[in-house]
């Protein structure tokens, strides 16, 4: 009567005690030691040149251990190439905005502090003018070939194309169809809002230059390739551990360049960013 | 940053501590005093799963201060759960019913249900979606809350379920 025991039963959940009771572990309640908090100052529009940034006033702010800037950290960026895309130029090697911001919520600057309402204060005192210009809003737009291109230093907006297949014989058959019916469906950009905002906790130990990682992701490995990427280290020298989660809908994978940027400050400390739900936006 | 002496009991236990005045009670359960079942979504009083106990009522913690509950008394989901083990008849209803997926939400509604089913034992469904009408739900949807909390309501009232 072994498939008794699951077939046709109602099949409790195994973590469902834990989770009503207060006792879920999700990567906002990991404590580690000597951790400082990030925070990051994002662009307000959706597409713009920035004219003027300067974090001096948020460097020497109360509990600030470190501001960073894409001065700082895009020259140490190695590869933020995403496994299982054909190779092509993009996307871009850049940590944190640079001369442009892309879009409403792009990282311009990451300050660590010694508590996160320490380092929401300072990302205040940073002083940044951004002139706002048309942003391209979709496929389409971005195709024409008068459009602006989104990333200057590749030339084009279609630096890469997925080739398209189907059945040979397509044309045949709706040419032999009794009725065709023609439509263009369109989709919204998709953006997924899980209870939980995401976050990440990096601490590396420089002695063995190790990196461990905490991460509301559900691919560790993924995020752990990619970090290997980014670092330019081996991913023997990186673990990446996943505390329970709080929703997915398809942004847990490997978080690609948001990962890195909040990896880059633990190379002298232990960081954690339990991002906020304007974090999750993007 | 100016901080404030403040006295507060917690799910039975009185604790003094000195915070900053703009130190929310959400952080000061979390972070001060280490009861992360309370949780953040969206720290602007929208989705509930801060919800904790004030004297009593249901009350978001993202949206008050520390020092705004010296005082009073306070109760967490923690409050509300066996401490040694096994599950309250409302969190297990919510267990029997599939009300919950990933778990970011649930203590948020555990503690809001537990609330409304103090003032209101005999609940119509429309009741219920009312009073859990502050707290969001994004994986489980919400039939199955609503089927927990009546049937937590009719357990309580010895009727089966």
């Amino acid at each position: 009567m072994t498939a008794g025991r699951f077939m046709g039963q109602a099949v409790a959940r195994t973590e469902d005690p834990r989770l009503l009771t207060g006792r879920g572990r999700y990567i906002a309640d990991v404590v580690v030691g000597g951790a400082s908090d990030a925070a990051f100052l994002r662009s307000e529009v959706a597409r713009g040149r920035i004219v003027r940034l300067d974090a001096e006033a948020a460097r020497s702010a109360p509990g600030v251990r470190a501001v960073y800037t894409a001065a700082d950290l895009n020259p140490l960026v190695h590869d933020t190439s995403v496994a299982g895309l054909p190779d092509a130029p993009y996307p871009p090697k850049y940590c944190l905005a640079e001369n442009d911001v892309r879009y409403v919520g792009d990282p311009i600057a990451i300050v660590v502090a010694e508590n996160r309402y320490l380092a929401e204060d300072a990302v205040e005192l940073i002083d940044v003018e951004i002139e706002p210009q048309d942003p391209v809003l979709d496929v389409d737009a971005a195709r024409d070939a008068n459009s602006d291109v989104v990333h200057p230093e590749l030339g084009t907006n279609t630096p890469q194309v997925i080739p398209q297949f189907g059945p040979p014989d397509l044309e045949q058959a709706f040419a032999n169809a009794a009725h065709v019916v023609r439509d263009t469906i369109v989709m919204h950009r998709y953006v997924q809002a899980p209870m939980e905002c995401r976050g990440i906790i990096a601490d590396w130990e420089p002695h063995s230059d190790e990196l461990t990682v905490w991460s509301s992701t559900q691919s560790v490995h993924g995020v752990q390739a990619f970090l290997a990427g980014l670092l330019g280290i081996g991913t023997n020298k990186i673990r990446v551990l996943q505390p329970d989660v709080g929703g997915g809908f398809g942004r847990r994978r490997c978080s690609r360049a948001t990962s890195g940027r909040w990896c880059w400050p633990p190379r002298c400390s232990v960081v954690r960013c339990a991002g906020s739900r304007t974090d999750v936006k993007t | 940053m100016r901080e404030i002496a403040l006295t507060v009991t917690v799910n039975g236990e009185r604790v003094s501590r000195t915070v900053e005045a703009r130190r929310t009670l959400a952080d000061f359960l979390r972070d001060d005093l280490s009861l992360t079942g309370t949780h953040l979504g969206c720290e602007h009083g929208v989705c509930g799963a801060c919800t904790v106990l004030l004297n009593g009522d249901a009350v978001r913690s993202c949206l008050m201060f520390a020092v705004q509950a010296d005082g009073a008394e306070v109760t967490t989901i923690e409050g509300l759960s066996e401490r040694a083990g096994g599950l309250t008849p409302l969190q297990a209803a919510f267990q029997s019913e599939h009300a919950l997926q990933c778990g970011y939400c649930t203590p948020g509604f555990v503690v809001s249900a537990h609330a409304f089913l103090a003032e209101c034992p005999t609940p119509s469904d429309e009741e219920i979606r009312d009073a859990l009408s502050g707290n969001l739900c994004r994986c489980t949807g919400y039939q199955g809350i609503i089927a927990a909390v009546k049937r937590a309501a009719s357990a309580d009232n010895g009727s089966s379920s």
